[in-house]
């Protein structure tokens, strides 16, 4: 296959889900440039394994799950550099309009071990169906609602299940 | 459920519109990705050969200082050219570290003073680096897995040693003693958190079994770990603050347990470098306005629960100094995620003697080892920019303003 067919290729299979790479990576990572980075990155490596991808493979999970992997190897390159001396919560939550409610959700999301904070962001905001999120997670579909559940359930621990 | 989907998806969203994705992503990366060269040739054979000699001119070289008397590290003259290169750090001498702006694999070392003291040249390939308190050793990560790390000494050369990381860790803290690494390392199988300690050169050491994440659920982490005291303080969270625990290092054993009857009323805890007092900040102080609010901020020490200081609830303790006469605090809620007016207060006579409102937000504070003074940076609000303003305030209320705007290494 020659480059151009690559590269048209790449652009219909994966590009648009590039812009769901970003999200994720930025709901990972936290930090735009670094979210930047991490999607070019994922997408440099997904352009390499291209042949991996058969046809008939959902591609949205396959290219999620090399933008999780590659936040998760960012991360722990900065493993060190969340040595921290004070004990100050995140950026995550922003207070100055939110209702209590509100204020509880982005706390508690704040406070989610990474993992439960990225299943709940991409079931309940990219909205992918649990097969999919269980893909990225390297879970089952089961595994994966099972780690949606109790994530919710972290929030707001009275909840039940539908 | 329902609720709680249109909630969750609703802070998503509040976070996400934040930082939109560029115009033109999607060709923005489709050019870049296919214009990037294909990876070069196989070449682990010349790797493995050139590996091979430098190990070979490593031992020569080791060799080779047994044989000469060391020579002396050169007095710090600092250069005033543009070209910032302050000479090798003093040793002994307490710095701080910022990345040079001209020079991204560079830190300048400045004392608590303000004055350049020193320059160290890491090696370009380390993504991130982390000072010790003191500035005399540095964390950096090389990104393997499960998190492998390595500390440097003061002229930013790996010590030699088992070295190692701590496993499944998050939020690994620098001790009192400016030397080891504390952290709580997470066993996957068995669910267990077990508080970890990490020396240069040696292997991680196992102090003490927390609990099992199966039946208390929450995690973990290292509020503070004081060698000198000898003493961790661990706080269990889950939404909140649910108990705190100290720890003994040189024993492992679980000295006091207290268990929060309304933790929903806290928005988080704040523990002194050497683990005497705890700082209990009230969820108000995060800008929680609707009820569920401690009555007020308050500062214990650990040993009885005594209460030394009582605060609005508005009030939250950001960082305690090295002796504990001085609390960094945030004094109204918080903007933006994060504090944007923020005092220091003198402990003893409950007043204040330092006071910031704006325009930046509060990025970090680090304690003087062995002093009193506080350094904090602020980051400009609204915009991503990794420069930031940085400050040192003594006890005497005085203020070093550093000239420029720099990237810390803390």
């Amino acid at each position: 296959m020659s480059h151009v067919q690559i590269e048209s290729r790449f652009d219909a299979v994966i590009g648009p889900h590039l812009e769901s790479g970003y999200r994720t990576a930025l709901a990972i990572l936290r930090d735009p440039d670094a979210a930047h980075d991490a999607l070019q990155e994922s997408a440099f490596k997904a352009w390499r394994k291209l042949n991996q991808l058969h046809e008939g493979k959902p591609a949205r999970p396959w290219f999620l799950t090399i933008v999780a992997n590659q936040c998760r190897s960012v991360r722990r390159a900065h493993w060190w550099s969340v040595i921290r001396m004070p004990d100050v919560e995140g950026h995550a939550t922003r207070l100055a309009e939110g209702s209590a409610e509100s204020v509880d959700i982005n706390r508690g999301l704040a406070k989610l071990p990474r993992e439960d904070r990225l299943a709940l962001f991409l079931y309940f905001y990219l909205d992918l169906p649990m097969e999919e999120v269980g893909a990225v997670l390297g879970l089952s579909a089961g595994g994966a609602k099972t780690r949606v559940y109790r994530a919710a359930r972290k929030l707001r621990p009275g909840l039940e299940l539908d | 459920m329902e609720e709680l989907r249109s909630e969750i998806r609703a802070a998503f969203e509040r976070e996400q519109s934040g930082h939109p994705p560029v115009a033109g992503l999607r060709d923005d990366i489709v050019d870049a990705v296919s214009a990037r060269p294909r990876r070069a040739p196989n070449l682990q054979w010349l790797a493995a050969a050139a590996a091979l000699i430098l190990a070979a001119l490593v031992v020569i070289g080791l060799m080779s200082t047994r044989f000469h008397p060391r020579a002396s590290v050169p007095a710090a003259t600092p250069n005033a050219s543009p070209v910032a290169d302050y000479g090798p750090p003093p040793a002994g001498v307490p710095l701080l570290y910022v990345k040079d702006p001209s020079h991204p694999s560079w830190l300048i070392g400045f004392d608590w003073t303000g004055k350049p003291r020193g320059t160290v040249k890491l090696d370009p390939a380390i993504a991130s680096v982390g000072m010790a308190p003191d500035g005399q050793s540095f964390a950096v990560g090389f990104g393997a897995k499960g998190g492998t790390g390595e500390i440097l000494d003061r002229l930013g050369q790996p010590i030699p040693g088992a070295g190692g990381a701590i496993p499944g860790s998050s939020l690994p803290i620098w001790a009192d003693d400016n030397q080891h690494t504390c952290g709580v390392a997470f066993d996957s199988q068995g669910l267990n958190a077990t508080l970890v300690t990490l020396a240069p050169g040696q292997a991680v050491k196992a102090v003490a079994v927390l609990g099992n994440n199966q039946g208390q659920p929450g995690s973990y982490r290292v509020a503070s770990c004081s060698f000198r005291n000898d003493t961790a303080l661990v706080v269990r969270s889950s939404q909140w603050p649910v108990e705190l625990l100290s720890v003994g290092l040189s024993t492992g054993k679980v000295t006091s347990l207290y268990t929060y009857a309304t933790p929903e009323l806290l928005s988080n805890l704040v523990a002194s470098p050497d683990s005497t007092l705890i700082a209990e900040n009230s969820s108000q102080s995060v800008g929680q306005l609707q009820g569920q609010n401690a009555p007020t901020t308050v500062i214990r020490r650990v040993s009885d629960r005594a209460i030394l200081v009582k605060m609005d609830p508005s009030f939250g303790v950001l960082a305690f100094n090295s002796d504990d006469s001085l609390a960094l605090v945030t004094t109204t809620p918080w903007v933006g995620g994060a504090p944007t007016a923020m005092q220091v207060w003198d402990l003893r006579s409950g007043q204040p003697i330092w006071t910031y409102n704006g325009p930046g937000m509060f990025g970090n504070a680090l304690a003087q080892p062995g002093g009193s003074d506080f350094a904090i940076y602020v980051r400009k609000p609204t915009v991503d920019d990794p420069l930031t303003d940085l400050m040192i305030v003594s006890a005497n209320g005085a203020v070093i303003d550093f000239p420029r705007r720099y990237t810390p290494a803390w």
